[in-house]
């Protein structure tokens, strides 16, 4: 995993008191230094209204801040950046705010409630930037403002770097029209994946591409399979033996097999696998030219199969998909060889002019709800006999509860979306049921759910403002699918499932401090909960925030518990969710329990050894 | 290529229905694509075989190192070959020219033909730079190429092609025919009310209208996107989507927003006064650059006049005044109503322009049936659905009224507000099907698969949102069409071929209005009747040259009566051309009865075949043929040289 290299600094009130830790444990640029808390002050709960993190724009907020600024280039020159886009954000606001920077670089927001806001700029060829963080992809320091208040800011942004190279055909000629992109591992939805960056690009008549808007890094370059036939639509590649067949062979001679191609996804300096890539490392600007390749032809498979049911005839309705799995797929792309077809009568289907790699065939029908999935590997050869027998759907019911005093439930429970969302290994593909409402009564059922690992989610119609309704549970049974997914089983009746939405939520605010002091701003402010089996991908429990310049941080809508609090001095937006991550900073973590609707306030100070 | 594949399908259905016996004897063709400029044989092209012979071919070829081809199971019938490499014009046998007139193949059982060389033209180009006012490049914006082309003796404009700009402002749009060609960055305006986004991302209101809300929207491309974000600002309640490209509005200090309208090459602000640029087969074009200039620009709003319910969430175009010639492609300011019909124009420099709305009935959307998968990859989901075996039936024409305005707006330096635009409703046509003939008619449900188009006389492109599926008939033959903006129209029918019957016309009092046009003012027409024969008329001969066959001719038809030509609509029947096979024969199915000129033309120089000016001097070289209903002529021409 990529902490390696990356200059985590790990702060702990327990490592300074550990000052003579092995050195074992500091190893490369990771540096262990110490947080500490000020003891002096205890830690209170909160009833009321702190006033740099209001909870509520309430109705009664002010609308009279201002935040304005100019955004500079990123270089010696420090250049206006002008016609850039600047976006606006706070939890005190209810949707966004955006503006054009004019001639000098500058912009204007007027009119704000009091709040937390970030900023951020893109730019077409230039890397979008949030105001205050330590590079790209890495969360902003948000910028307090109180009611009244002029607050004038300096944000950079830099210039991408651009690649650009050749792609050639198997026969050495510019391969046309064929999408390149610039990979590079980064956290997507909590989970590491190669991510493509920049602008991808489309190689022109003479086979060039040129992405841009890169920031500095490592890349791989991959062109995807250009789509020179619509999906399944077989090519042939003509054989000396058939130009003979067809010349010379007598009548009756029957012909040389056909040879079904395709183009494969290939990657810079020209292998089918991601894996196998070679990495480029790119500087900050910098135009890196000579990116050439070439496309190769690949032998493609038929697939046939049949689709059955122990109920008897298959359902009319039933549809086949089959889609890449695993390493198979184009990065960022999960569906460029989705395919779908029906079954005949028989339940016998077939797929021709399947690339080389390993898919996932998906069987349903909508009536009844059954199901059935399994894996093949195509590499040439043809494959036959798939047999995919269809299951029945299975069943989930349950109810939608609003637990609040503050706020009243909306009138209408039809207006509460519930949704059943798969969890998956990476490279998996799941069917995922389709979306319910709840009826008047607040009850709902998902049908045709296929077993599997499951998130339970809930949101209610009606633009998302500040201070509304909150999801506090979404339990199946006794587990709480919004910390730690279900397993639904095959063969087993899935226990009810209960949705509770409150408007009272659990909140850390506080100042980190340098050793003198001052606001330690620069650092980034991980908090993460003390119990390990609570650390999945994209956890409510698991957040990280980049102090204001004061120092100040909130972490807001919380769920109660045991919480770690660290801080780092640079972590990659959602790197913290990271298993490995969070098991690196553990060590100098504070422990805070925080109870149900707590508005704790935790100021903390660090220290260096 | 769209115009290739239309002329290789017409002659597919022109052409017999294939043999279905499994004949134990498939024909085999080969040969090579070879560069027509060179004569090298080019690997790594795409031939596809279309045609009644090839109707059991589904593979297509990928031609080899030597540029060989070569394509079995082909049965007796007619053949087309077509050869597509990037780098290429899309070819096809026996063209003369890029993009020119191809030739079909004969195809016996069990035979064998292996020198069917196909040619092939490399492509032109279009390079250059978009840059702002102050000289910084335009970062991904979008370059379009209209190519000139005639419809109706009129000039009009086709897309030929687009490019993004890099980083440094250049595109390149690749893969042109040779021809004439204009070149604009487009800029539309595109202003939503905020509450119709809130609608998507709050998700208000019903599913089902807020599928209605997307389709309106999609009819001008209007980005379903959050206002107050990176793609779109918030402007009074208007978000007003930011295209991709760094030339964004701006708001300037003393109020209103400073925008980059659209430029065509090399200044200019409208189609009409665009430089045009000419290309020649394989040319490269460079320095083909354009500055954006930004423009003041003002707020027009207004509302619609319509019955209850009917004005709102309704697509409003802005139109330039000179700008026909690309039909509505190129708007100047685009938006929807809110649901009390009110429209707000954010963005709109000064100028002429005409206010466009067409309200097409909505049709009631299908139930979900849960018939999608839904597939979840990587924490992205995708619904999918095969599609149904067999054909659709199309959905019934709504009873509601199509609701049309188009209103002349002069845009000064002003705000223009309270605009009342009150639609109208549009007239129908109905009528019925006939079938005359002694064949048996097709059953009911084959009549139901008809589609009824109503195209402009003008050849301008029918309305948005009924295109050319004006109307269809039930099983009975009936048919209703949606209302259509008034206007003079042909009657026409498209969609699928019935086996063994021909379109031969549109009878209303006492006329053909599949050719001649039909006015429609506020009323509805009534007693359409649309005729189709078992007997089509058939025109053929031979193309001579100096005596002899000439397999490379090509044979225009085209009415002697010249006032017909602008008013033939897009897809006129009596303008045909036809391409001689391998023996010089040609041949004109179903052609209407009529005086036509009939003349034999190499088809091996760049230009348009409908030139009003050239067919007019080809009329004078032209023999005239008058065919009557169901009359099988022979008529041999000569081949003339080009003028």
């Amino acid at each position: 995993m990529a902490l390696a290299g990356r200059p985590n600094v790990v702060h702990s009130m327990k490592a300074m008191l550990r000052s003579a830790l092995p050195r074992a444990q500091t190893r490369q640029s990771i540096t262990l230094l110490a947080l500490l808390t000020l003891l002096t002050l205890p830690t209170r709960a909160v009833a009321g209204q702190n006033p740099t993190a209001p909870r509520d724009a309430a109705p009664t907020a002010q609308h009279t801040a201002t935040l304005s600024g100019v955004l500079l280039s990123d270089d010696e020159e420090a250049r206006p950046v002008r016609h850039a886009r600047v976006t606006c954000t706070a939890p005190e606001l209810t949707g966004g705010l955006s503006t054009i920077t004019d001639e000098r670089g500058h912009f204007t927001f007027a009119g704000l409630p009091a709040g937390r806001y970030t900023i951020r700029a893109t730019r077409a060829g230039w890397i979008t930037m949030a105001y205050g963080a330590r590079g790209p992809m890495r969360p902003g320091t948000a910028i307090p403002l109180a009611d009244g208040q002029t607050l004038s800011i300096v944000a950079r942004m830099a210039r991408g770097a651009v690649m650009t190279g050749t792609v050639l055909d198997e026969n050495g000629q510019p391969a046309v029209n064929t999408g390149v992109a610039a990979f590079k591992p980064s956290i997507q939805n909590g989970e590491r994946r190669l991510l493509s960056f920049g602008v991808p690009s489309t190689t022109d008549d003479r086979g060039i591409f040129r992405i841009y808007g890169l920031p500095a890094g490592d890349y791989i370059v991959g062109a995807a399979a250009p789509s020179t036939a619509p999906p399944g639509a077989d090519i042939r590649l003509t054989t000396d033996l058939d130009v003979h067949h067809a010349r010379t062979a007598g009548a009756g001679v029957p012909p040389p097999p056909d040879r079904g191609v395709a183009f494969a996804s290939t990657y810079f300096p020209g292998t089918p696998l991601a894996a196998q890539a070679a990495r480029i490392t790119l500087r900050a600007g910098e135009e890196r030219s000579g990116i050439d390749f070439a496309l190769q032809l690949v032998p493609t498979t038929q697939v046939d199969g049949s689709v059955f049911s122990a109920e008897g005839p298959i359902p009319p309705n039933t549809q086949i998909v089959l889609l890449a799995s695993g390493d198979t797929a184009f990065p960022d792309s999960p569906f460029d060889r989705l395919r779908t077809t029906r079954p005949s009568a028989d339940g016998t289907f077939s797929f021709s002019n399947v690339s080389p790699g390993q898919y996932t065939i998906l069987a349903r029908s909508s009536s009844p709800i059954t199901w059935a999935s399994t894996q093949i590997v195509a590499d040439g050869d043809r494959v036959s006999g798939v047999s995919l027998s269809l299951q029945p759907g299975l069943v989930l019911s349950g109810s939608v509860r609003f637990d609040g005093d503050r706020l009243k439930p909306p009138a209408d429970m039809k207006s509460v979306r519930i949704a059943l969302r798969p969890v998956q290994a990476q490279g998996m593909v799941a069917i995922a049921p389709p979306e319910v409402t709840a009826d008047a009564n607040g009850r709902f059922t998902v049908t045709g759910v296929t077993p599997g690992l499951y998130r339970l989610s809930a949101s209610i119609a009606g633009p998302a403002g500040p201070g509304g309704w909150l999801l506090r549970a979404a339990t199946i049974g006794r587990q709480d699918t919004l910390d730690v997914p279900y397993a639904i089983q095959p063969g087993q009746l899935t226990p009810e499932a209960a949705i509770v939405f409150t408007d009272r939520a659990a909140s850390l605010t506080g100042t980190l401090q340098n050793l003198a002091g001052g606001a330690a701003a620069e650092y980034t402010v991980i908090l993460f909960p003390a119990d390990q089996t609570l650390w999945t991908p994209q956890s409510r429990r698991v957040q990280g925030v980049r102090p204001s310049a004061d120092g100040t941080f909130a972490f807001l809508n919380l769920v109660g518990g045991e919480y770690l609090l660290a801080a780092v001095d640079d972590a990659e937006s959602g790197e913290w969710f990271d298993p490995a991550f969070l098991q690196r900073i553990t060590p100098g973590a504070l422990r805070i329990a925080i109870a149900d609707t707590e508005q704790k306030v935790q100021p903390i100070r660090l220290a260096r050894d | 290529m769209l115009a290739l594949l239309a002329l290789v399908c017409s002659l597919a259905v022109a052409a017999e229905t294939p043999p279905q016996s499994d004949a134990p004897q498939s024909a085999i063709v080969s040969g090579r694509v070879l560069d027509a400029d060179t004569g090298r044989p080019i690997p790594g092209a795409l031939v596809t075989a279309y045609g009644s012979a090839a109707a059991s071919v589904t593979a297509r070829i990928l031609t080899n190192q030597g540029g060989f081809f070569v394509v079995r199971g082909l049965h007796r019938g007619s053949l087309a070959l077509t050869a597509v490499k990037s780098g290429f014009v899309d070819a096809a046998y026996g063209q003369q020219r890029p993009a020119g007139g191809l030739q079909m193949i004969a195809i016996d059982e069990g035979q064998r033909l292996v020198d069917l060389d196909i040619r092939i033209w490399k492509q032109g180009a279009l390079t250059g730079a978009l840059l702002d006012e102050t000289g910084d490049p335009v970062i991904g914006a979008r370059v379009r190429a209209f190519r000139q082309i005639f419809v109706a003796a009129r000039r009009r404009y086709t897309p030929a092609g687009e490019a993004i700009t890099d980083d440094r402002g250049v595109y390149r749009i690749p893969h042109l025919t040779p021809g004439d060609y204009i070149v604009a960055a487009p800029s539309t305006q595109t202003s939503i009310p905020a509450e119709i986004m809130d609608t998507f991302f709050a998700r208000t209101g019903t599913d089902a209208a807020r599928a209605d809300l997307a389709l309106e929207m999609r009819s001008i491309d209007a980005p379903i996107v959050p206002a107050g974000s990176e793609y779109a600002l918030a402007v009074g309640g208007i978000a007003m989507t930011l295209p991709p490209g760094t030339a964004t509005p701006t708001s300037r200090p003393s109020g209103g927003l400073l925008v980059y309208p659209t430029v065509f090459y090399p200044a200019a602000a409208v189609a009409a006064q665009a430089g045009v640029v000419s290309l020649r087969s394989g040319e490269e074009r460079g320095s083909i650059d354009m500055q954006l200039q930004p423009s003041r620009s003002v707020t027009l709003s207004g509302m619609l006049g319509a019955p209850a319910g009917m004005a709102s969430h309704v697509a409003v175009r802005l139109l330039p005044v000179g700008g026909e010639a690309l039909g509505e492609d190129v708007a100047t300011a685009t938006t929807i109503t809110d649901s009390t019909g009110t429209f707000t124009f954010l963005g709109v420099p000064s100028g002429n322009y005409v206010l466009s709305v067409l309200r097409v009935p909505r049709l009631q959307q299908a139930p979900d049936d849960g018939s999608k998968i839904t597939v979840q990859a990587g924490g992205v989901r995708v619904s999918t659905a095969a599609p149904p075996p067999g054909p659709v039936p199309p959905p019934p024409i709504p009873a509601d009224a199509t609701l049309w305005a188009l209103v002349p707006v002069t845009v000064g330096a002003e705000d223009l507000t309270n605009i009342v635009v009150p639609l109208s409703p549009g007239p129908r046509m109905a009528g019925h099907v006939e079938f005359d003939g002694a064949e048996t008619p097709p059953p009911p449900s084959v009549v139901a698969t008809l589609r009824i188009s109503l195209d402009p006389a003008d050849g301008s492109a029918p309305p948005q949102g009924i295109d050319y599926d004006a109307g269809h008939p039930d099983e009975t033959g009936q048919f209703t069409t949606y209302g259509v903006p008034p206007g003079r129209y042909l009657a026409n029918v498209t969609g699928p071929s019935i086996p063994g019957w021909f379109f031969k016309g549109a009878r209303y009092e006492g006329r053909d209005i599949a050719d001649t046009p039909v006015e429609m003012t506020k009323s509805d027409i009534t007693g359409v009747v649309l005729t189709f024969t078992d007997n089509p008329s058939r025109l053929s001969g031979t193309v001579r040259t100096n005596g002899s066959a000439d397999p490379a001719g090509l044979v225009m038809a085209f009415p002697v009566d010249e006032d017909t030509w602008s008013s033939s609509g897009s897809r006129p029947r009596r303008m045909r051309v036809a391409r001689a096979d391998k023996n010089g024969l040609y041949s004109f199915a179903n052609l209407p009865a009529g005086d036509y000129y009939v003349v034999a033309v190499r088809d091996d120089t760049p230009g348009d075949w409908w030139d009003p000016a050239r067919l007019r001097s080809l009329s004078r070289a032209a023999r005239q043929v008058h065919l009557t209903d169901g009359e099988q002529k022979r008529q041999d021409v000569e081949t003339e040289a080009r003028r």
